[in-house]
Parts: C-alpha cells; structure tokens; sequence
C-alpha cells in the first residue's frame, strides 16, 4: 500500500533543505522511521509559469533483528578453586530495541570435562568484573532486559568445574543470544511484530550469534595469609608511635604441580617506616641490598623472588616497620 | 519516434543546468500529471542465476535498495517548457553511487548543483573535502520541453541507512 499526504498547492519545493542532523546509527536508521519522498517541479505553459508536486511516497522502516556475541576474555580463563567467570558482550546491531534470550553450552564436542553453569549474571553496575551480590543473575530461560540499537551489555557465565577434571584440563563454553521477536534465516519476516507497529525482520546475523569462551583448570593455586604483631617500647602491645610492627607474609602452594616466578610483594603502610635489615624468609635473614639473594626491601616496600613453586610448599615471610 | 525524441532530450538536459534548479513554484497545473512510487531492489536467484528484481513495498529495512520512481505525462495540449523537478533525499536514505554518478545533484541542502564529482563538502577544521553519495541532499532534473502526449519517469536509487 502506498501513502498519500494531502500536500497543499504552491509549496516552495526548496524552502526546507534536508540536513542528516541524525546520521543513522551501526545497526541503521531507527524502527519505525517513515520514509517520505517528494517531488516538485516548475514549469511553463506558453507564457504562464507552473508548478506541481508529486504525491508523497511512504516508506516505514521495519525492525531489522541483529545481535553480536563476543567473549571479552583474553584468552583461556583459569578456574581458580572450582569456579570460573566467562565474561561476554552481546550487543543489539540491530535498529530497535530488543531483549535477548541467552542458552549457555557447557559441552561443546572436544571438552576434556563439562563445567556445571551455576547461572548469568549482568554486569548490574556497569565496571566489567563480576561482583558477587551486586550484579544480579539471570533468573533460569529469563531474556535480557530490552537493549536499545548499538547498545552492548557484559553478561557473566558462572561455571563451576567438576572434581574430576585435571590440571590443564579445558572446557569450551558457548553463549548463544536470540532476540526474543524471533530468528530465523536472514529476511524472515515477524508480522506486525516489530518496533513502531511494523515487522521485524531477520537481519544478517539471522537474530541470533554466539561465541566461545574456554575454561582452563589450574590445580595449583598460591594464597598469601598476612598476620601481624605489636611490640610497643613500654614491653607491651599497643600500637603507638615507636612501636614495631612485625608482618608476617604466610604464602603457600596448594593443589597439584609446579608454578613459576612466584614473586611475592609487600608495600610498606602508610604512617610507618621499615627497619632496616628485618626483612627474614623462614627466619633466615634477608639483606636489604638488590644482591645476592633473592630478598630486598626499601622505604617502598619488600620484594622477595621466591621463583619455582611446588604444590605443598610454603614460605614464611617477615619484616618489621616502626610506626612513625 | 516520440519516445526516442524524449530520451535525447533527457540526456542533453541532465546536467549544466544548476540555476533553473532554484526558481520557485507557482501553482499546481492539472496539464501534467506527476506520480511517485517506490520499489525495493533484490537480487534472487532464479533457475541458479542472480536476477534482479524491483518490488513493490511500502516498508524496507536499513540496507535495502529503494528505487523512487517519478513518472510524469503532459496531459494537455500545449508543450511543457523548462520543466525542472526537484527531489530532496529524505534523510533516512543514501543515494546509490551509480545514481550519483549520473545525476545532477546537490550537497548543500539545494543551494548548488552539479555533478557529483564536482562538488565539495565543507569539514571543521580540515577544510573541504570531496562530496560522496551519502552526501546529497537533493537531486534536480531540467527537461526543456514536454510535448503533449509524452511521459517519462525520472528515477534514482538510495539504500536505507
């Protein structure tokens, strides 16, 4: 069906220059945009100067569904204990708003195990990491809220690994997004279904893409236990100025294997200073000096280089800082 | 013979003829009759060779092809003269490159025509810069004469942005 706007005669067809104050966005001009095109023309008939316009031809822009899935991690995520996070972006290339129904695969072929999706969570406050508590999980087959064109949102996968993978082990985790209208071959036509009354159509995506994420076991984890004592001059121990705090840096190895470059780093607190020569490993001393051994320490902060690690071992770090 | 008549006209008169694109509208005339359509272009692949189709549509989605088609008849007696049409681009669209390449067109919203490639487009702070498709803002078309009897469509092509 074709439009026709009643125009009134005599219109001045150059009175309203079409500016591109509203450049189309990525995913293209909005759903539910009309399309009007006239003509106008001047002439003469013998001596008589005319003018005309033609009908006004309409055009509604229907919704085009389009969606991206993309893992934003950088590489294989190691699952420390026996979670992982899998961080994505889905965002709607499409031209209207649309929510997005999103299917986790955990057991995609070639897995060395099958991590257990404990759910997905949105990114609620918007800084990209996953805080527990704060962004909210995705209630089970839930979509999305509705995302507006060129809009991206970072979903979380939650997976937990199970007890029989090994160290190394990996897992390839899939994320699928399809825009809740409806997917289908590019140019599948929802009717009536799309933004502004009109259709929704499948765009090039096919309203629907997913990407991978990996997961990677790491058997061996480090954890770092920090303790402190007080020892005041007046032999007690109240922390006042003079007072000698001694930390002690509790680093230990656990699971299975060996790592590498493990380097431990403390910095010196704010409102204290270092003693000199108390840096210690395991009760043997340590020089302050960048020498020799493989401790040193500053006004900054101590640094010991505790280099290869096994599973099971551990090392005991201390030093002293006078409270100013 | 008339038909042939008219095309030779179409095409001597397709370009160098900026100034007439600006006079002003008088009054609607009954004499000519002046119709737009619109057709959605797609390729399909029919007997497995790519043909292409024009449809017609009264929605598209960004990316389709839109031919807008403006046929016109002098339906009266006497010639029409210095017949100038003026199409301004709607905004949502962008003229197809092989429409720009043969029309006469402006880039600064119906101000100056010309060809394409002899238009600028003005950047702050770099300074001008060659006008593309994408650019125009209106299209003009001048015939010098209709005789009584003859039609024609004048037609350009712009993809939904």
């Amino acid at each position: 069906m074709t439009y026709v706007k009643a125009l009134s005669a005599g219109v001045i067809a150059l009175s309203a220059p079409v500016l591109f104050s509203s450049p189309a966005a990525a995913g293209g001009i909005a759903a539910g945009t009309l399309i009007e095109n006239t003509a106008s023309a001047t002439y003469r008939v013998g001596a008589q100067n005319l003018g005309a316009d033609s009908n006004t031809v309409v055009l509604r822009v229907d919704e085009l569904l389009d969606v991206t899935v993309a893992s934003q991690d950088s590489g294989p995520v190691p699952a420390t204990g026996p979670t992982a996070v899998l961080t994505f972006s889905i965002t709607n290339t499409g031209n209207g708003p649309e929510a997005f129904n999103l299917t986790v695969n955990p057991d995609t072929p070639g897995n060395d195990f099958t991590p257990v999706v404990d759910g997905i969570a949105v990114d609620t406050n918007g800084n990209g990491v996953y805080d527990p508590g704060v962004d909210q999980i995705l209630g089970a087959s839930a979509p999305t809220g509705l995302l507006d064109p060129d809009v991206s949102l970072i979903v979380f996968v939650l997976v937990t690994v199970p007890g029989t993978a090994a160290d190394t082990d990996t897992a390839v985790v899939n994320l699928l997004a399809e825009a809740v209208t409806g997917t289908g071959a590019p140019g599948t036509v929802f009717a009536g279904q799309g933004e502004g009354g009109g259709d929704a159509v499948a765009g090039a995506t096919g309203a629907d893409d997913d990407d991978d994420a990996t997961v990677v076991v790491r058997a061996i984890a480090v954890a770092i236990s920090k303790s402190a004592t007080v020892v005041d001059p007046f032999g007690g121990s109240q922390p006042v100025p003079g007072a000698i705090i001694t930390y002690t840096l509790l680093t230990t190895v656990s699971g299975t294997g060996t790592i590498e470059v493990l380097d431990v780093t403390d910095a010196i607190p704010a409102g204290t200073s270092y003693r000199s020569d108390s840096l210690a490993l395991d009760a043997a001393p340590l020089t302050d000096a960048v020498d020799g051994d493989i401790g040193s320490a500053s006004a900054a902060g101590i640094d010991v280089a505790i280099g290869d690690a096994s599973a099971g071992d551990s090392f005991n770090i201390t030093f002293d800082v006078i409270i100013d | 013979m008339k038909q042939n008549f008219l095309l030779k006209i179409l095409a001597a008169a397709s370009i160098g003829l900026g100034a007439a694109c600006l006079a002003p509208v008088a009054a609607a005339q009954e004499a000519l009759s002046f119709e737009g359509t619109a057709f959605v272009e797609k390729t399909v692949i029919e007997d497995g060779a790519e043909k292409t189709v024009q449809l017609p549509t009264d929605t598209v989605v960004p990316g389709d092809l839109i031919v807008f088609n403006t046929a016109y008849r002098n339906s009266g007696a006497e010639p029409v003269e210095d017949f100038v049409v003026t199409n301004p681009i709607p905004a949502a669209v962008a003229l197809s490159d092989a429409s720009a390449a043969v029309l006469n067109v402006s880039v600064d919203g119906g101000k100056t025509f010309g060809t394409l490639s002899s238009l600028k487009v003005a950047v702050e702070p770099e300074g001008d810069r060659p006008a593309v498709a994408a650019d125009v803002t209106h299209i003009c078309w001048t015939l010098d004469v209709v005789a009584p009897g003859d039609s024609g469509t004048l037609t350009y092509k712009a993809f939904v942005r």
